[in-house]
């Protein structure tokens, strides 16, 4: 075996277990919390699978994640790491609304605008940070981190002064206008279109980040930066698209989620959606071919628990311990780190053995 | 004389990205001698020494001392040995005073503060013991780095190490701070102390030690008494080629000027000038050497030559056009090829593969894509042909560059910057570490560039290298150009000795004649 395909299957081995040592753990702590911990991890492990409503529930999870991961992979490709994602899905849903709900557009042109001023906002914000560190050296992930609640709280601003309904009794926009809410797919869940552009970025994230010189040069720059400078590549101009992107698909992502799932828009914090984008990205490999996967199992995990929370005794909670478990094993460089010196050990003396066959 | 205080038998350290750094090395070194431990950058040396102070562990092989087997997991345990690691770059807190760096993590205490009486009586006892002289008040910061060095050494001594280990202290020295420093070295070996030296001067190595092993490739060439082995010995069982290799080439034919560099000075950021008022030019069809002792400025010329380094002051023309403010990108563009001296951090991305490193500076022209797309055809077929006419070995060109041996590595970098449409070939350090048969096969190419009318500038250490090679050379000291040697042919090792020494130089107007005009 080649030492790269040695080092790929080390990956996925070191994936699985990481994955299966959280769930282990996680059914050890269901044992000790719950008086009926058979019935909770069965609906833990195949509620999401019961019925369409709960399948489609899954699904549903499944579309704004795919957006954030994938704007995670773009963003961390070039080596640097700005969480913007969150503060984007967040404020790309603010924009959706406000723009379905004020320009007056119907069909088509409303969920057009609507998806478009989301992620060109939202991409041009997402560059700010990254500017900031080209210029002055400031730290992208303090400063991408910040920028999340300016984002909220302008959010914040933009609900309570300029789109709150005052004619509800909550905080929450005017309605959405009916013309641009997303059309469902399937009957008996709140699966939208939002699925088939979920899938065709997926299509377009990963063609431009494998296929295309641009993804190359940014991919180059996060190997070896110094080396992407010395071959003449522009390190300012890809780090900022790499950038705009990142914004501009999470914040697509958060007008999905709106547009799709919500009648008016009334997030008072930030949903969750782009820490979970890292989470995928992460297991993912911070490849856009295997977001698809990491993003289905995390909505697995995500709707199982959900389920166990409305069906046993157990918290939803629960599936935060799990992620930070995963997270934990497949982040740390450390973790089965001694085994896969012993088998590098091992091949390069192996190929040692018979020079003439690691040579031609 | 006395039996080994020290020895490694069998040391295997591979790295967790597979390059093998210490292959079934033993390396032993006796009470009260100074031993060297030579080889070229990349050959093992200071992984062999990380492994003794505790900061590596082998993954093969024992370590014993005073007859003991040990283990060494920390520098602490090392310490406790009476191991002690001078670093090539300093462990000294600069704001603090000699005497609290000394007694750092075993501070004298007054109540809950430092006792600094204490600190600077213990401090003095020791400098006086060794009798290495220092001022226990002075900060950190405001001493030269001879005696910073000092301070270093003291520092092992006060923590009772009776090994120690510097780590190519002399890099860093003026020649009057190195002659000191080998008197104090001799001292402490006169006083029972066992000094292991790491450099890659032979000289030094000359004057100051006892024993000498050399490392090459991560393999011990076995141990010498110094005496007893001659200069070329030493140089071949380090690099591994004969020093003298002859390159056959034509007489040159000169065309005019490629680049042209005026009144080119760096270094007002810095403490010192890194370059004065560089002038030169070189022209088409002819191989211009730099010659001169590491760290004179060669650095900071070719890095602003090839727009890696902001200019400061003076310009630069590239085919007669002005490109002191261009971009790399620009510079490429007006056929410009650049070997760095520092392969795995300019020159390639070790984690990508030798495709991915291949096309790095022409993914978006046609020569491997359609429009914005990669074809995978055309790059299968570009890296197919340059590692065939370059002779990478390799499987494929799907293999990560981090696993193949050093030479094969800067073949890539070659392959790449040698090939295409070319009018200047900047070759910075182009064989160093490198196999004998990889070194030729550059060369070659290089001058074969040379005969089809490209200008190549060549810095190189390795004065073979540079004198087999150059059709004409200059000499940089301290930043600045201090002979020109319109045919280095002529030139004997002994005169570039001197000028690269710094003990003579040419009046301006020599010099000057390296500037010629359009």
């Amino acid at each position: 075996m080649s030492n790269k395909k040695l080092l790929q299957f080390f990956g996925v081995i070191k994936t699985m277990l990481a994955i299966l040592i959280a769930m282990v753990l996680a059914f050890l702590f269901i044992m000790m919390v719950s008086k009926e911990p058979l019935a909770a991890i069965k609906s833990f492990l195949t509620g999401p699978f019961s019925t369409v409503r709960r399948f489609g529930n899954l699904i549903e999870y499944f579309i704004p994640v795919c957006f954030t991961a994938l704007g995670v992979c773009v963003m961390f490709s070039v080596g640097m790491s700005s969480v913007i994602g969150e503060g984007s899905v967040f404020f790309g849903g603010l924009l959706a609304a406000w723009v379905a709900i004020s320009s007056g557009f119907t069909g088509m042109p409303a969920k057009l605008s609507s998806f478009l001023m989301a992620g060109a906002v939202c991409g041009v914000v997402a560059m700010i940070p990254m500017y900031l560190k080209l210029k002055f050296d400031a730290d992208l992930f303090v400063g991408s981190l910040m920028l999340n609640y300016v984002l909220l709280y302008l959010g914040l601003y933009i609900l309570n002064y300029v789109i709150r309904d005052p004619d509800v009794g909550m905080t929450a926009s005017y309605a959405i206008p009916s013309g641009a809410v997303l059309g469902t797919l399937f009957k008996g869940t709140k699966v939208t279109s939002a699925l088939i552009l979920a899938i065709v970025a997926m299509v377009l994230v990963y063609v431009l980040m494998d296929k295309t010189h641009i993804g190359y040069k940014m991919r180059l720059i996060g190997s070896n930066m110094k080396f992407a400078k010395y071959s003449g590549v522009n390190i300012f101009a890809m780090c900022m698209l790499s950038s705009f992107l990142g914004g501009f698909l999470s914040g697509v992502g958060g007008a999905a989620e709106i547009l799709g799932r919500h009648n008016r828009f009334q997030w008072m914090a930030l949903p969750g959606f782009g820490w979970d984008g890292i989470l995928i990205a992460t297991i993912a490999g911070f490849k856009p071919k295997f977001v698809p996967i990491a993003a289905l199992f995390i909505a697995y995990i995500k709707t199982g628990a959900d389920i166990m929370n409305r069906t046993s005794d157990v918290a939803s909670e629960l599936v935060v311990v799990i992620q930070a478990f995963m997270i934990l094993l497949i982040a740390a460089k450390g973790f089965l780190a001694g085994t896969q010196q012993k088998l590098i050990v091992k091949n390069i003396k192996a190929a040692a053995a018979q020079p003439a066959e690691s040579e031609a | 004389m006395s039996e080994p205080v020290l020895s490694m038998k069998g040391i295997t350290k591979i790295y967790g990205n597979g390059i093998l750094a210490n292959d079934k090395v033993d390396f032993s070194v006796n009470a009260g001698e100074i031993h060297a431990l030579m080889g070229e950058n990349g050959a093992g040396k200071s992984t062999l020494m990380k492994m003794i102070f505790g900061i590596e562990h082998p993954d093969e092989g024992e370590i014993y001392c005073r007859g003991q087997k040990v283990e060494i997991n920390s520098p602490t345990d090392a310490l406790k040995l009476g191991i002690g690691m001078v670093h090539q770059h300093f462990m000294l807190v600069p704001s603090l005073s000699v005497a609290e760096n000394m007694v750092l993590r075993s501070e004298p205490r007054k109540g809950m503060f430092l006792d600094m009486e204490k600190a600077v009586a213990e401090t003095e006892a020791i400098s006086q013991k060794y009798n290495l002289p220092i001022d226990a008040r002075a900060r950190v910061s405001d001493l030269a780095v001879g005696m910073k060095q000092r301070v270093e050494i003291l520092k092992a001594l006060y923590r009772g190490a009776n090994i120690l280990i510097l780590d190519e202290p002399t890099a860093v020295l003026t020649p009057q701070e190195t002659s000191e420093l080998f008197k104090q070295l001799k001292l402490l070996r006169e006083q029972g102390h066992t000094v292991i030296f790491i450099s890659h001067k032979i000289r030094e190595i000359k004057e100051l030690c006892d024993r000498i092993t050399i490392l090459r490739s991560g393999r011990s060439m076995g141990v010498y008494n110094v005496d007893e082995v001659s200069v070329e010995d030493i140089s071949r069982l380090m690099v591994g080629r004969d020093v003298v290799s002859k390159i056959d080439k034509a007489p040159k034919h000169p065309g005019a000027p490629v680049l042209e560099v005026k009144n080119l000075s760096y270094g007002y950021a810095q403490e010192k000038m890194m370059l004065k008022n560089v002038n030169f030019s070189a022209r088409g069809g002819e191989i211009l050497g730099i010659a001169g002792v590491e760290g004179n400025g060669q650095r900071e010329l070719i890095e602003i030559i090839t727009g890696l380094r902001p200019i400061e002051d003076g310009t630069i023309k590239i085919g007669g056009k002005d490109s002191s403010h261009f971009t790399v990108r620009q510079i490429r563009d007006a056929k410009v090829g650049h070997i760095p001296q520092d392969r795995l951090t300019y020159g390639a991305a070790g984690d990508s593969t030798i495709a991915e490193n291949l096309i790095s500076d022409k993914s978006d022209s046609p020569t491997v894509s359609n429009g914005p797309f990669l074809s995978a055809k055309k790059i299968k077929d570009y890296c197919t042909r340059l590692i065939r006419d370059f002779e990478i070995k390799c499987a494929d060109e799907n293999v990560l560059v981090r696993m193949l041996s050093g030479g094969n590595m800067q073949k890539v970098v070659v392959a790449r910057e040698l090939t295409g449409d070319l009018s200047l070939v900047i070759a910075d350090q182009p064989t160093r570490g490198i196999d004998v048969g990889t070194a030729k096969a550059i060369h070659e190419k290089l001058v074969e560039l040379r005969d089809s009318g490209v200008a190549v500038l060549l810095v190189s250490a390795d004065l073979n290298e540079i004198m087999e090679l150059s059709d004409s050379m200059i000499v940089m000291y301290d930043g600045e150009i201090v002979a020109y040697f319109e045919d280095a042919s002529t030139l004997t090792e002994a005169e570039l000795g001197q000028y690269m020494l710094g003990v003579q130089r040419q009046t301006e107007d020599e010099i000057r004649e390296v500037c010629y005009e359009q």
